[in-house]
Order: structure tokens, then C-alpha cells, then sequence
């Protein structure tokens, strides 16, 4: 074991690259320059539906500086399409294309694309090409989707259905009839987006003297990136090199691949020269992955005592046009179903989805991916069960809970849970708030008029994905590598398939390192999203970056480090079991420094004077590990968020006023990056609760594709946030840590959800529509 | 998101900014940039020409000018919030300009620059209203004015004609000191109003504007006559009163009852500030 004088892990390191991006001298995707470098602009589809008659394209091919105007048809020969990787049973797919072919199905589909030699100017040209359209009938509705006389998003299709899946047990109507409660409700989550800071964007650079390309983009997963390029465009993937610059931000919107982007690269194959693309904050609200839109009902049922008898639910996830690509976005609907009420006991469990083709945007995996939604439907029904039984809702939590000590467990609907901590979480959120004052004083504040509202939400997420359960996802998740280098000046080096999206990946696995090898934090430099310069492995998503990433610094830096002092202990004339390296100095465990020699010393040895060390196979102070099937494949988390809101019943104003959260992410590398990463997806998971919604108009008109009128939450409308953990080491991996990423917004929702309707249930009000806009609360409130 | 091609002019005077408007290409004037260059990205609008007036100083001062104040074009929004003779002598400006998006954007906008581009949902038009200011309008070689009533035509309409610009706005001191109150709700701090309420009350009359409701900011004829007759009136006469002087919004299903049932409470908040100054005063 490491040394207890130096102790990275546990440490609050800032982030070494965060004044480089706070100064503006990152490297994000529009920072990358190439000789040459021409642009590229879509005209993407005005309709939601419509049968593309003719594109006439002379007056933009006759734009001076326009180099060339690209239609599906000649990017055809270069690209088959494409379907998403993650299949289901009986999943319905549709081939996407980079550009639309004769039929547009959403608002926003890139159907042409313009090459000139500036931005500005390919946005002249594609306002000059002009398409004859046949507008077909397009399917928007949710609610309306199945019906036998709604229009079909796909024609050739019998109807809408992509798919539907049986969650669980079977339903089971006599327990509902003979309960002695039960709470129902129908939720709606509107559709929304990702809105990372920096907009997607490829830069990509066929060389057709030697067939290689170069690929820019911004994303989160560049093995994946150039496996799926090779495939789509024909390609030798041992001569493709993706890189992914700084990432400003993905929250899941960079781990997909999109038409825009295998476009741009198609059309640097096609006419040999660098291009680059950078989508627009229009082109991101309305092509960028959307998220959440379903429409679920569900029941709980409680015996006399309040134990939880049985639970359904079933929802209806309007997925868009195609499925997300290489995942899936079954998944939003599958995770929402299959892990409501995951944290209890209840002897039934069951659920329906189903996943519809609407002529909408494509919906994605966002932070959270379902986890939200299932927390939000299961944490609402408790407390309103609570409030018609008369118990408190944290009691009633306490009453059902699987029992910390309980752990492994499966759910009812096939899930794997092992090292959670709900009982714990809800103490420690109990030590940290006064529950009984503070609802004291909502009572109180309520004679004066005011209504304030306490709301609890407890969760479970599933993270870390990893291969082996999802190999079904081809080449979206693959065992991970690293690669550790001491360089002669004692600095290490590693390489990592791991990436950083500006979470601060980075940091933790150095923090791993300086720790497991002994060495300086300072002495350590990462490098990761470059396939060329990293080993294979899947990126980040699914808060993968410490739990998978530190645990691969972790056994490497090990590995690397008995090398080490194996090496030391020949030049010292000592064992290397006698010997320890701490912030760079090998010395003998048990004596004065001076008997040692540093690591810069010995990688000088090493690289230039191996005269010195005994004869034999050369030292090799860098080396390469795997980890695949020999890790779990996705680690769950748990973790309970409270909410304290004031509702102006006059108006519909939600006020948030304080926010609260307590995790367990198992071993916390970096506690100031994990509270970042809370207090974010708290942000998102607000934003999904009161501010968020991508506005349809029933012909698929997106209605706010701006910034000022697609609300995302500031830093002015936040409430402050005390975060705190229960921490219970993953017990399956050595460095014990589980996902952090998406916790925040998962709890997030459930808990404002839970509050406003805390506040306004003694009106005799409730609102399950999210979000909560003033004047859905001015229904729910019965004041229209 | 990139504009059009435009070809851009900084003026050195309001004759040379007004003759550049006055020529045979569509002019426009540019100012604070804070809603124009969005549009122009957008390729919402895409003027010809842009007419920088931004160098012209003597469009950026708050003088005093016998009974009224008078603002310039070109007096940014932070200057509103930081002037003295504005916090003296036209607090209703001073207290409107908070409302108006944040202070990065506060820095360059200008009150020229936003009751010409008559954003529906703005501050500054409706309390203009309710101030009843005069407007100062310049053309090559002649000047004219106009009643704030008369300015507002429409949404991002506005009474300047081709080759017109504002150089200033008039404030009557004796309006601008009676006590008034604006009151508005949006859904993150620093955005446009979902709706807003403008009120003041001086001897024996009433002046009552909404924003962020109608199609541009609005007189509230009958809500002015129902507090007239009526000073404590309640919810109910006020959304009465509110839906003869917003028929549209009226008659715009939930949508439009919600606003109208937010402007009634902002109304209301508006009359309790304005008793309350009234009875400090």
C-alpha cells in the first residue's frame, strides 16, 4: 500500500486545466486549425414531414466561394447508413442517412449541405438552394400515437410503435383492489435538451494520397468515433485517427453520433480537403440529442401499516424519428421503468414501456437516462401516499427501505444491486436538517399566507456502464485501457481511454497515480481522447470516468510501481519488499531518506545509463493495462435529495430556497470535483423541473429555438445546495468508487417535484406536469 | 448563425447618421448591438447598412431641461441605474432597469436603442407610457417629436420613418415624481417579462401600462378608470378591468388567462407600493 504520508485520494486537487480554460486558451473543437480548412452549413428540414420532390442547387453552386454543394445522393457511394447498435427484441429501425434522401421526418434534419470557404458564406449559399416539398401528414401527438387513424412518422411503417417491452412481474389487479391504499398518478415530462456550453463541432481531413483520415470532434469517446467511422464510410479503421480536444461539456450529447457529423466527414472523403463544422446554438436545440419526453401512469399499493405491496407503472417515450446511434434510446424508457421504486421492498414490481416514432427529434441519452423519471414517479406517489395514510414521509421511506445490511439484492425487474446505503443517506440527510422544525415552520408560515413546500427524493442510478453487459451495444462500450511511462526526468506519463469532458477526469486519475505509484500529483500528465495516442476503451459516459478510469490508475500505477522498486533494489543492493516510493523517493521502508534514490534519478539510469543496472532484460518502465470482463459491469449508486421551495400561489412562482443532497458514490477521489459534478446535475435536474421544455406545436414546429426563450437555469435562479455523502466502497473493485456524474440531476427532479407539491397539496392542488411553468401551476392551483 | 452581408458606417454626427439612414439602402440604426446583432445572426433582419451611433456624445447625457428631464438615445442602461439626476428625478427608470437582463448587457444597451426596437415584453416602452414622455425624433434637417402613446405601432413597430432616428426622450418632471411602481414576472431572473405592470398615480389621475402581454406595451384605459372609481378594488374587478384593455390576451385560452391573472396580482402589488410611497410622501 501507498505510503500515509502523502494522500492524494480523499484531496480537494483543482483542476490543473482550469485557469488554461477560464484564461480562453483551451483547445476546443472550433480552436482547431488546419491549413486550407474549408466550411461546411446544412439546410436542415423546415418540416416536420415531407417528401423531398426536387433540390435545385445552381444558385448556391454558383456563390463565389462556394466550393460545393452536397446532397444525398453524393455522399450515397460513400456511406450505407446506418441503425442504431443497441438493439432490443422486436425494436423497429430506420435507416438514417447523413443527409436526408427523398423523405424529411423532423424539424431540423440536415437534408443539404454547403462547402465554402467561410461559415458566413455557406450560410449565404444555403439560403439559395431551393426544395420542392410535398408536406405529408406529420405525427406529433403522444397521447395520440397508437391510434388506428394517426398519422405515421414513417409511412412504410403499420403504425408508430418502435417498440414495447413487460417489465417485471405481470400485472396484478387483485393487489390494487385489495389494498388498503392506493396512490395513483399520470405524469407528463415535456421534451428537452442537453445544452452542454460548447456546441458539437468535427473538423475531419481525408488524405487521399495515403487514404488516411483525421478526425476533430467534439466527443467524448474517439475509439468508439473511429471504429464507427471505418464502418459507415468504408474505411480502414487502422487508418483513421480520431481526437477529441477539450470538451466543453457533453452530459451525454456527446456520446452519440449524429447525421451532421458522419456527413462532414463524408464530405472531406469525398472531396479531399479538410472541412469543418460547428453547429450553431439553433442547430443545437434542435438537432442535438432531446431528452425525457414520456408520458407515464403509475400505482402504488400499501397495506394498513404502510408496507409497499405493489407498484406498476407504464410509460410512453416519444423517441423521435430514429433511434440515437450506437445507443439506444430505448434506454430513457427502460432505466425509468425498471428502477422505480428499486430502493424498497415491495413484493410486486411491474411495468410497461413503449417507445414511439414521432416526426420529432431524435431523443437521447441525457444525464440520468431514465433514472430521473423513475425517481421522480416512485418518490411522488410515496409522499402522496404518505400525506393520504397520515405517516411521515420520512418514517414511511424508513419502514420500506431494502436494509443497508440487506445488500446483494435483484429487483423484481431483473436488477443487480449490490452496497447501497438508503437507510444511511436518509439518517445523514436527517442530521443535517431539522425535518420536523423546518415543517414546523412551513405549518406555521402557511397561517401567514406563505406556502412553502419539503420534498424528498430518494434514487437509485445504475453507472459505470462497462462491456460485458451491454456487448450488445457494438462498439459502443469496450474494455478500457491505460498506459504508464516514467520519462527520464521522473514525470509520468499516461495515457488513458478514459476521457475528460470537463469534469475533471484528469485530475482524479492523477490523483490515483500520485497515490498508488508515490509520486508528486504536479509530476503526473494525462492524455486521453486521441485513438492514436491512448489504448482502446469506450470514453466516458455513465459517470465512468473515476470508477472505471481510477481503477485502471489504480492497477497499473501498482504494477508499474513494483517495477520500480524492483529496479531500485538492484541498484540499492536491497529487496524490493523492503523498499517504498513516496512523492518520488525510493527508500527503505524503515530508515533515513538518504539511503534512497529518487525515481528522476533512476529513470536517468534507466534511459541512459542501464550499464549500471545488472545485466539482463533491459528495465521497461512503461507498461499497458486492460479491464474488461473482469469488472462489473455497471455499479449501482444511491443517494436522497431535499428540496425547500415557496410557491406564490398568486402568480405560480416557484421559489427555490434551499437545496440539499447526500450521496454515496463509495470512495470520494476528489470531493471538490464531486461536489461540482452534484451541484450541476442538481442545476439540470431544476432545470428539468421548473425551466426546460422544447416546445412542439402540433405540425412539429419546434416553437423556442433560442436561448432566450429555451430557459435554462442560471447561477441567479439556483438555490443554495449543501452536499453531503455516506460513503460505502464499491466492494467489487480495490479503489471502491462508484459513478458521481448524473446523481445530481437524478435526484434533482423528484425532490423539487415532491416540495412544490408539499406546499400546495393543502389547497387541495397537485401537479405532476413537468416543468412546473407558472401557469401549469396556475391550473393545477384551480386559478384559470 | 452568421448575419448577412452588411456594410457599416460609424457616424460622426446625427446629420451624418441621418443622411446614411436617409439613402437608397436599408439602414439601420445600430446602438448597443444587445437585440439588433442577435437578429442580424439570426437572419431575422438584415439591414443593408448599419449606422454605428455609438460616438456620438452628446446623445449619451441626462440633463436637466426646464420641467423635464431629458434622457439621450445613447444613455446605456447601467447609466440609468447609476445616475443621480435619473435616481432623483425619474426613480421609476432607476427601479425599471433592474428588471432588464443583466449587467454584461446593461453595460452596452441603450434606452434609445430598446424603445426603438419595441420589444413587446421591455420595461422601458410601458414606463414611458405611464410617464407620458415625448420622444425626440431627427431627420436630415429637421426635427419632430412624438408622444410616447403615439410611438408604439406594433410589435417591433415603431412611429420612426425611413431615415428618422431618436436622439432623446423628454421626461416631465412634475409625472416622473409622483409616486409609481413596476412590478413584473418572468421566468429567470434578467429575462423578458411573461408579463409586467407599470402604474402611477398623480393629482387626481391615473396612468396604468402593461408589457410582455399584448403585442407591444399598453395603456390600461379601464384598469386606470376602475382605480380611479375604485382604489381598493380586488382581484375580480381588476381581471374585469384587465380584459377590456387586453382583449387578445383574453381570448387566448389558458395561455392568456394565466397572463391576465398574473397581471391582476402584479397590479395589485403595483397599487400597494404606489399607497405606500403615497403615504410617505
Amino acid at each position: 500500500m501507498t505510503s500515509a504520508t502523502t494522500k492524494a485520494i480523499g484531496s480537494s486537487h483543482r483542476r490543473g486545466d482550469a485557469k488554461l480554460f477560464v484564461g480562453g486558451r483551451g483547445t476546443y473543437i472550433d480552436d482547431v486549425a488546419m491549413p486550407g480548412v474549408l466550411h461546411v452549413a446544412f439546410l436542415r428540414s423546415p418540416h416536420a414531414h415531407a417528401s423531398i420532390v426536387a433540390i435545385r442547387t445552381a444558385d448556391a453552386d454558383a456563390l463565389p466561394g462556394v466550393v460545393r454543394v452536397v446532397t444525398a445522393a453524393d455522399l450515397a457511394p460513400l456511406c450505407k447508413g446506418w441503425q442504431t447498435s443497441q438493439t432490443y427484441p422486436g425494436y423497429v429501425l430506420r435507416t438514417q442517412y447523413p443527409l436526408a434522401t427523398d423523405r424529411v421526418v423532423f424539424v431540423g434534419q440536415a437534408v443539404v449541405a454547403v462547402v465554402a470557404e467561410s461559415r458566413a458564406l455557406a450560410e449565404d449559399a444555403v439560403e439559395l438552394v431551393e426544395i420542392d416539398w410535398e408536406l405529408l401528414p406529420p405525427a406529433c401527438d403522444l397521447e395520440g400515437a397508437m391510434a388506428p387513424d394517426a398519422a405515421r412518422a414513417h409511412p412504410d411503417l403499420a403504425g408508430n410503435l418502435a417498440y414495447q417491452a413487460e417489465v417485471g412481474d405481470p400485472e396484478n389487479r387483485a393487489l390494487f383492489d385489495e389494498a388498503a391504499c392506493v396512490v395513483e398518478a399520470a405524469f407528463r415530462f415535456n421534451r428537452q435538451t442537453v445544452m452542454p456550453m460548447e456546441t458539437r463541432g468535427v473538423v475531419a481531413s481525408y488524405l487521399p494520397g495515403d487514404g488516411s483520415l483525421s478526425v476533430y470532434q467534439s466527443h467524448t469517446a474517439p475509439h468508439q468515433l473511429r471504429s464507427l467511422y471505418a464502418t459507415h464510410l468504408g474505411l480502414d479503421e487502422g487508418r483513421i485517427r480520431v481526437i477529441c480536444p477539450h470538451v466543453g461539456g457533453s452530459f451525454g450529447a456527446k456520446i452519440h453520433l449524429y447525421s451532421d457529423e458522419v456527413a462532414t466527414v463524408a464530405i472531406s472523403r469525398l472531396i479531399g480537403r479538410p472541412v469543418k463544422y460547428i453547429a450553431d446554438r439553433m442547430e443545437a436545440l434542435l438537432a442535438d440529442i432531446h431528452a425525457r419526453e414520456q408520458i407515464v401512469t403509475a400505482k402504488l399499493a400499501l397495506d394498513e401499516e404502510g408496507r409497499f405491496v405493489a407498484w406498476r407503472a407504464e410509460t410512453r417515450l416519444a423517441m423521435g424519428a430514429f433511434s440515437t446511434h450506437p445507443g439506444s434510446s430505448v434506454q430513457e424508457a427502460d432505466e425509468a421503468v425498471r428502477l422505480a421504486m428499486a430502493p424498497y421492498r415491495v413484493r410486486h414490481v411491474g411495468g410497461r414501456l413503449e417507445v414511439v416514432f414521432q416526426n420529432k427529434n431524435i431523443v437521447g441519452q441525457y444525464r440520468g437516462v431514465g433514472h430521473p423519471i423513475a425517481a421522480a414517479i416512485g418518490e411522488h406517489l410515496i409522499e402522496k401516499a404518505a400525506a393520504a395514510m397520515g405517516f411521515d414521509p420520512v418514517a414511511l421511506r424508513l419502514a420500506n427501505y431494502v436494509a443497508d445490511d440487506a445488500y446483494p439484492v435483484k429487483t423484481r425487474t431483473g436488477i443487480d444491486l449490490d452496497a447501497l446505503s438508503h437507510q444511511a443517506c436518509l439518517r445523514r440527510l436527517g442530521e443535517i436538517i431539522d425535518i420536523p422544525a423546518l415543517r414546523a415552520e412551513n405549518e406555521r408560515l402557511r397561517g401567514e399566507g406563505i406556502h412553502r413546500g419539503f420534498g424528498i427524493a430518494c434514487f437509485i442510478e445504475r453507472t459505470a456502464t462497462n462491456a460485458p453487459s451491454n456487448a450488445h451495444i457494438r462498439k459502443a462500450t469496450a474494455q478500457d485501457g491505460i498506459t504508464l511511462s516514467v520519462d527520464p526526468s521522473g514525470a509520468v506519463r499516461c495515457a488513458i481511454s478514459v476521457t475528460d469532458q470537463g469534469q475533471g477526469t484528469h485530475t482524479v486519475v492523477a490523483q490515483v497515480i500520485a497515490d498508488e505509484l508515490g509520486v508528486p500529483f504536479d509530476r503526473v500528465r494525462i492524455v486521453s481522447g486521441d485513438s492514436q495516442a491512448t489504448p482502446y476503451g469506450s470514453g466516458v459516459r455513465a459517470s465512468r470516468g473515476t470508477a472505471v478510469g481510477g481503477e485502471l490508475a489504480l492497477h497499473a500505477s501498482r504494477e508499474l510501481r513494483a517495477v520500480i522498486l524492483e529496479a531500485a533494489a538492484q541498484l540499492l543492493q536491497t529487496v524490493a519488499e523492503r523498499l517504498s516510493m513516496t512523492d518520488g523517493m525510493i527508500a527503505p521502508a524503515d530508515s533515513e531518506q538518504g539511503n534512497g534514490i529518487s525515481l528522476a534519478d533512476l529513470a536517468e539510469i534507466v534511459h541512459f545509463k542501464p550499464q549500471l543496472l545488472p545485466r539482463g532484460a533491459q528495465v521497461s518502465l512503461s507498461l499497458s493495462r486492460h479491464l474488461g470482463h473482469d469488472w462489473p459491469a455497471l455499479v449501482p449508486t444511491n443517494g436522497v435529495q431535499a428540496s425547500l421551495v415557496e410557491v406564490d400561489v398568486r402568480t405560480g412562482a416557484v421559489r427555490l430556497l434551499r437545496h440539499w443532497a447526500v450521496d454515496d458514490f463509495g470512495t470520494i477521489v476528489n470531493p471538490l470535483l464531486v461536489a461540482e459534478q452534484v451541484r450541476g446535475g442538481i442545476a439540470q435536474g431544476i432545470g428539468q423541473a421548473l425551466f426546460e421544455e422544447l416546445v412542439y406545436d402540433a405540425g412539429g414546429q419546434v416553437q423556442n429555438a433560442s436561448l432566450a426563450d429555451y430557459l435554462v437555469p442560471l447561477a441567479s435562479d439556483l438555490p443554495d445546495m449543501v452536499i453531503d455523502h455516506v460513503e460505502t466502497p464499491w466492494p467489487h473493485s480495490v479503489l471502491g468508487a462508484k459513478g458521481a456524474g448524473e446523481a445530481g440531476t437524478t435526484g434533482a427532479v423528484g425532490a423539487v417535484l415532491n416540495a412544490v407539491n408539499d406546499a400546495i397539496r393543502p389547497l387541495g392542488a397537485s401537479i405532476t406536469e413537468l416543468p412546473m411553468t407558472p401557469e401549469r401551476m396556475l391550473a393545477a392551483l384551480n386559478r384559470l | 448563425m452568421k448575419p448577412r452581408p452588411f456594410a457599416y458606417r460609424r457616424a460622426t454626427s446625427v446629420e451624418e447618421a441621418c443622411s446614411l439612414l436617409a439613402g437608397p439602402v436599408d439602414a439601420r440604426v445600430i446602438a448597443g448591438g444587445q437585440s439588433l446583432v442577435p437578429m442580424m445572426n439570426l437572419r431575422l433582419v438584415s439591414p443593408a447598412l448599419l449606422v454605428d451611433i455609438g460616438g456620438l456624445a452628446e446623445l449619451q447625457r441626462v440633463t436637466l431641461a426646464g420641467d423635464a428631464l431629458h434622457v439621450g438615445a445613447l444613455v446605456r442602461h447601467r447609466q440609468l441605474e447609476t445616475d443621480l439626476l435619473v435616481a432623483r428625478h425619474v426613480p421609476l427608470l432607476a427601479s425599471a432597469v433592474r428588471h432588464v437582463a443583466h449587467q454584461a448587457v446593461r453595460n452596452r444597451g441603450t434606452l434609445g436603442g430598446s424603445l426603438c426596437h419595441a420589444d413587446p415584453a421591455a420595461e422601458f416602452p410601458a414606463c414611458i407610457l405611464v410617464l407620458e414622455a415625448t420622444l425626440h425624433i431627427a431627420s436630415s434637417g429637421s426635427e419632430r417629436t412624438v408622444a410616447a402613446g403615439d410611438f408604439f405601432r406594433g410589435m417591433f413597430a415603431t412611429a420612426l420613418e425611413p431615415g428618422e432616428m431618436l436622439t432623446g426622450v423628454s421626461i416631465p418632471l412634475t409625472a416622473a415624481r409622483d409616486p409609481a411602481a413596476l412590478h413584473e414576472m418572468s421566468r429567470r431572473h434578467g429575462d423578458l417579462a411573461l408579463a409586467g405592470i407599470v402604474g402611477r398615480r398623480g393629482q387626481g389621475l391615473q396612468r396604468w401600462a402593461a408589457f410582455g402581454i399584448e403585442d407591444r406595451a399598453v395603456r390600461l384605459a379601464h384598469l386606470e378608470t376602475m382605480f380611479a372609481d375604485k382604489p381598493q378594488a380586488g382581484e375580480a374587478e381588476m381581471l374585469a378591468a384587465l380584459a377590456l384593455d387586453l382583449p387578445s390576451t383574453a381570448g387566448a385560452g389558458t395561455a392568456g388567462r394565466a397572463k391576465l391573472v398574473i397581471a391582476a396580482e402584479l397590479a395589485r402589488r403595483c397599487r400597494d407600493d404606489i399607497d405606500r410611497a403615497g403615504v410617505a410622501a
